[in-house]
């Protein structure tokens, strides 16, 4: 057998090209940084017939801010440039935090964020730190384009609302939550591996008390997710040792964890509630507000 | 499929048929005869796999043939120039940074890739540059006094002369 079955090859020059192609060959596959996939192809786990590389098409790579539009990021931007984007680190600093945690040196430079996204594995950093973010993904077909939240593209492990004629396209945060501090804590067994759980934050204060904090969880359930609730707890709280507490333990109640060779599900439970605690901590302090123990 | 492919492996320039599904990895070991470079876990983990890309440091064995097309390719065999030993590669013999030896090619292109942008790297940058570097061996310190003994000997071989007029 060969290392990797045989498979059809195209290079898309538009995102036209690609759509029009997803749609013509039945069981072709997206391929971005291929680090996913080609993981999945070596291990004969998935096999598709064909790759469409879309690395060939000019300016899916862009990282681009503008104070009146917010920040747009192409599927093909690597973790690395986000983590090294000046732009990023002013204005969404938790984008480039979280990017930083995300493998070692050559995975971050070689995987891109919009390959992460939609492999949609459950223990995705970005996946957190786009939720807290605040981000929106544009989805194409030749039919069209339609945009969504980020948390509702998620639907189980390694499944998303991409139907197999779509493409990824662009990842955008809107003006109105530029400037937001935050936290990404990320608990691993080592330097570079994937979360065990990760918890996202950021916060928006106004006059001393919590206009808004959201809160995503990585590794904590199925797919990767938001925590309404527990929001909706800070919303027009102070910040003390007290609300951020109590808002830290309704994420872990929210979270659905699984057990499996990593951790178990009653331990990454207790582990959202530390981890939320110290991101809503360290994001108040960089917002200003340093809360005494 | 085959896809006709031009790269320059080790500054020699190669044309060659690469089927769609040859990995990067197999295409230097099983055809250039570039055995220096290693495959241990396959699946992005280790680092043993690593060559340079344009500089970069990236996982041979995550990465298709098809993606290296018109781009620099270094692997181990194409350190030394003349004969002689790459500082770094004399930094490992002589701080004895080595014991079973098959990470310290990717060890060795990983720390190059820093030093090559970077030539006075702080203990932290190191670090984080050999941090996707798996050793089972030498337990990494000897590996980190080898990159800071190389990059001294690097600095100090291009420091201008004492002396020297300014232009
Ligand atoms: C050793 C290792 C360590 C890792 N550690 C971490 C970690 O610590 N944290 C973390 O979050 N992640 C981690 N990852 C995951 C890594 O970030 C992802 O595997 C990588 O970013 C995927 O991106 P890619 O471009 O390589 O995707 P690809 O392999 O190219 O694609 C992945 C999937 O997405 C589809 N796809 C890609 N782009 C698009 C698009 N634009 N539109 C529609 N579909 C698309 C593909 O068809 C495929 O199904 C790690 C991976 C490895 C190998
Ligand atoms: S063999 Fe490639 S990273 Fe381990
Ligand atoms: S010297 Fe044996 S693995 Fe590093």
């Amino acid at each position: 057998m060969a290392r990797v079955r045989e498979f059809q090859y195209l290079e898309a020059t538009s995102v036209e090209e690609a759509c029009a192609w997803l749609r013509e060959y039945g069981g072709a596959k997206v391929f971005a940084g291929g680090l996913a996939l080609t993981i999945l192809m070596k291990q004969h786990l998935f096999e598709p017939t064909c790759l469409i590389n879309i690395k060939t098409i000019p300016g899916l790579d862009r990282i681009d801010y503008d104070a009146a539009t917010g920040l747009r990021i192409g599927p093909l931007a690597r973790h690395q440039w986000i983590a090294e984007s000046a732009t990023i680190a002013a204005h969404y600093p938790i984008l480039a935090e979280a990017a930083g945690h995300v493998a070692s040196l050559p995975i971050r430079r070689m995987g891109t964020v919009g390959g992460s996204l939609s492999h949609a594995d459950p223990a995705t950093d970005m996946a957190a730190a786009l939720i807290a973010a605040g981000a929106r993904l544009h989805l194409r077909s030749s039919d069209g384009e339609r945009t969504l939240p980020i948390e509702e593209f998620f639907l189980d492990a390694h499944e998303t609302q991409l139907q197999p004629d779509e493409l990824l396209t662009g990842i955008s945060v809107a003006a109105e939550l530029a400037g937001r501090s935050g936290a990404h804590e990320k608990l691993r067994k080592n330097a570079t591996d994937i979360p065990i759980v990760a918890v996202s934050v950021t916060v928006a204060l106004q006059d001393g008390v919590l206009r808004e904090a959201r809160i995503g969880l990585a590794a904590a359930a199925p797919t990767p997710m938001r925590c309404p609730a527990a929001e909706a707890l800070l919303r027009g709280a102070a910040p003390t040792a007290a609300s951020i507490a109590a808002a830290a333990a309704q994420a872990a109640r929210e979270a659905r964890p699984i057990s499996d060779l990593r951790a178990s599900a009653d331990y990454r439970r207790k582990m959202v509630r530390v981890l939320a605690r110290r991101a809503l901590r360290r994001a108040v302090a960089a917002a200003g507000l340093p809360i005494p123990e | 499929m085959l896809i006709s492919l031009t790269l320059r492996v080790n500054g020699a320039s190669e044309t060659l048929d690469a089927p769609a599904n040859e990995l990067l990895i197999d295409l230097l070991r099983g055809r250039l005869n570039l055995t220096g470079t290693k495959e241990a876990c396959e699946v992005g983990e280790c680092g043993s796999c690593t060559v340079l890309l344009d500089g970069a440091a990236v996982r041979s064995c995550l990465l298709f043939a098809f993606d290296a097309a018109g781009k620099e390719i270094t692997t181990i065999e194409g350190l030394a120039v003349d004969g002689r030993l790459h500082p770094l590669q004399e930094a490992f013999m002589e701080l004895g940074a080595v014991q079973c030896g098959f990470c310290i090619p990717g060890m060795i292109l990983a720390a190059k890739a820093l030093l090559d942008v970077q030539p006075r790297p702080t203990l932290a940058e190191i670090k984080q540059h050999l941090a996707g570097n798996l050793c089972r061996c030498t337990g990494y310190a000897k590996i980190v006094a080898a990159v800071q003994h190389a990059a001294r000997r690097l600095a100090a071989a291009t420091r201008p002369e004492a002396g020297a007029a300014a232009p």
